[in-house]
């Protein structure tokens, strides 16, 4: 089935200190799909996930040139690097989750209901519930629902790596970027993060970078190459 | 031959620490010593009853009550007035200055953390008498003076802590929040302060530790030896390190320099008060936000 480009980039390049890292990249991405970037370590696939969120841009170290679009609702696709376009709205649309969990060094509770805080949302009632169903949704409620006091850096890694993706989720965004979010865990937990990956992406784009051909193969829909600064469609 | 190295320096480390630790046990135990027996009433508040003394009925000219409040206002006061400005350009120099401001930035923080106090002293000194001129017979060197000048030579401290923390903070941590739309304000009160409340704490109880056992720069701008409770910051007042100076270089006896060594014990208990009080304030602090 056919379905809308959700991404679309216009020749797309980035420099880091000068130096290229992508060049002249068009791509269209279509939505509620998993597309996977592959490569060898350091050709820039982190990079090419934060251009989509502009994170690098809290590096201050690197310049971005051609367009990206993405279409967040029904009608015309907006460029994220326009200058009606904030930042931090943008990063509210575009979740991400890190290679290595990275729980903020505060309570289960508060670190799913993080977002919410940033965003001034107070309701007690409001972010409990709301807490609740990105915990189910991750499928950790169960395993953490009498620890939600306890300090989030006590969890397993794959525990803590499927609490960043129900904080990434909190806000429910359209796109979610990941970069190796199963590198740092064992089989079993990387099995259950691909299972819900498989259920996030139909309501959601899902970007994300892995080194691991086999897990590309079960679970993208569409994997690409980062070789010589270019992405070539592998599948 | 490496291993040897290896072990020599194991050791110089370990003798180093002892070293330190038995002078601060010696000079604790030589202070315990000499001036434990005077502590007691007679020496905090002389032949005034010390219930009068707390209620303010009669001031006290005989005992170092007035200048442990003193002091204890001092350092709460100056501590006070550095704390938000030290934080505030400690968060400029590690989250906004650029690469130039920054350089001269710390050449000048460094400078100002390298000034003899008795040179801030003499600053303060200047402005008591513009100030006097300002306002004539309102305003001469007073509490709030002091304060200020003392302010001024502790906010290295606080600025350097601040700063040195913040950029301490991990990459990985540091872009969770922006990763979530947080604004960079919002890192850096969500975020990063409250992770590294540990060690800019370590610079505050440095701020309290300079502020209370300052002597030259509160000569200079409103100590006297005998002046009572100050019952405004436009008065005059007395402290703990202006009468160990005074009594150790004027005493007559040897019952007065007893005096002398009471009152640096009671100066080293406000400061261990005021430091498990800044402690219990950052463990308040970091468990609020941790839950």
């Amino acid at each position: 089935m056919q379905t809308a480009s959700k991404i679309i980039t216009e020749k797309l390049s980035f420099f880091y200190r000068g130096r290229p890292v992508l060049q002249d990249i068009d791509l269209c991405l279509p939505e509620n799909s998993i597309i996977a970037v592959t490569g060898p370590s350091g050709m820039g696939k982190s990079t090419f996930l934060s251009v989509f969120n502009r994170l690098w841009e809290e590096s201050g170290e690197g310049d971005c040139r051609g367009r990206v679009l993405i279409r967040f609702t029904e009608g015309k696709p907006v460029d994220i690097y326009g200058q009606n376009q904030s930042v931090a709205d943008l990063r509210r649309l575009v979740g991400m989750v890190f290679q290595a969990p990275n729980p903020l060094p505060m309570s289960v509770f508060r670190n799913i209901a993080f977002p919410l805080q940033l965003l001034g949302r107070r309701d007690k009632k409001e972010v409990s519930e709301k807490v609740e169903e990105m915990l189910r949704k991750v499928h950790l409620f169960e395993e953490v629902k009498d620890r939600l006091a306890s300090d989030a850096r006590t969890l397993s890694g794959g525990q803590q790596q499927r609490l960043c993706i129900a904080r990434a989720l909190m806000l429910d965004p359209q796109i979610l970027l990941l970069d190796e979010p199963t590198s740092s865990l064992d089989a079993k937990a990387c099995e259950k993060i691909e299972e819900l990956l498989l259920e996030l992406k139909r309501q959601r784009t899902l970007l994300m970078v892995s080194h691991y051909q086999d897990q590309v193969q079960r679970v993208a829909d569409r994997v690409y190459e980062l070789i010589d600064r270019q992405l070539q469609r592998i599948c | 031959m490496r291993k040897n190295l290896e072990q020599g320096l194991i050791l110089f480390s370990w003798a180093s620490c002892l070293l330190v630790l038995v002078t601060v046990l010696y000079i604790l135990g030589y202070l315990l010593h000499r001036g434990g027996g005077t502590i007691g009433s007679q020496l905090l508040f002389g032949d005034v009853m010390p219930l009068d003394a707390l209620l303010m009925r009669r001031q006290v000219f005989d005992g170092l009550f007035p200048a442990m409040i003193g002091t204890f206002a001092l350092v709460l006061l100056a501590v006070g007035i550095a704390i938000p400005v030290g934080l505030a350009a400690g968060i400029y120099m590690a989250e906004y200055a650029g690469k130039r401001s920054k350089q001269l930035l710390t050449v000048l923080f460094d400078v100002l953390a390298g000034l003899p106090s008795i040179v801030v002293g003499l600053a303060g000194f200047s402005l008591t008498i513009v100030l006097h001129r300002l306002l004539p017979g309102r305003l001469g060197p007073c509490l709030l003076v002091s304060a200020l000048a003392i302010s001024f030579l502790v906010l290295p401290y606080l600025i350097r802590s601040t700063q040195m923390a913040l950029e301490s903070v991990p990459f990985s941590l540091r872009r969770t929040a922006p990763a979530m739309g947080a604004t960079p304000l919002q890192n850096i009160f969500y975020v990063l302060l409250p992770n590294r409340l540990p060690d800019i704490l370590g610079g505050v109880i440095l701020a309290i530790g300079r502020a209370a056992e300052d002597t030259a720069v509160i000569m200079l701008t409103g100590v006297v030896v005998s002046a009572g409770l100050p019952r405004s910051l436009f008065e005059q007042f007395e402290a703990l390190p202006f009468f160990i100076y005074y009594i150790s270089s004027q005493y007559t006896d040897s019952v007065e320099l007893q005096m002398g060594f009471g009152a640096a014990i009671l100066l080293l208990t406000i400061c261990g008060i005021l430091f498990a009080s800044a402690t219990l304030i950052e463990q308040t602090i970091s468990w609020r936000v941790r839950r």
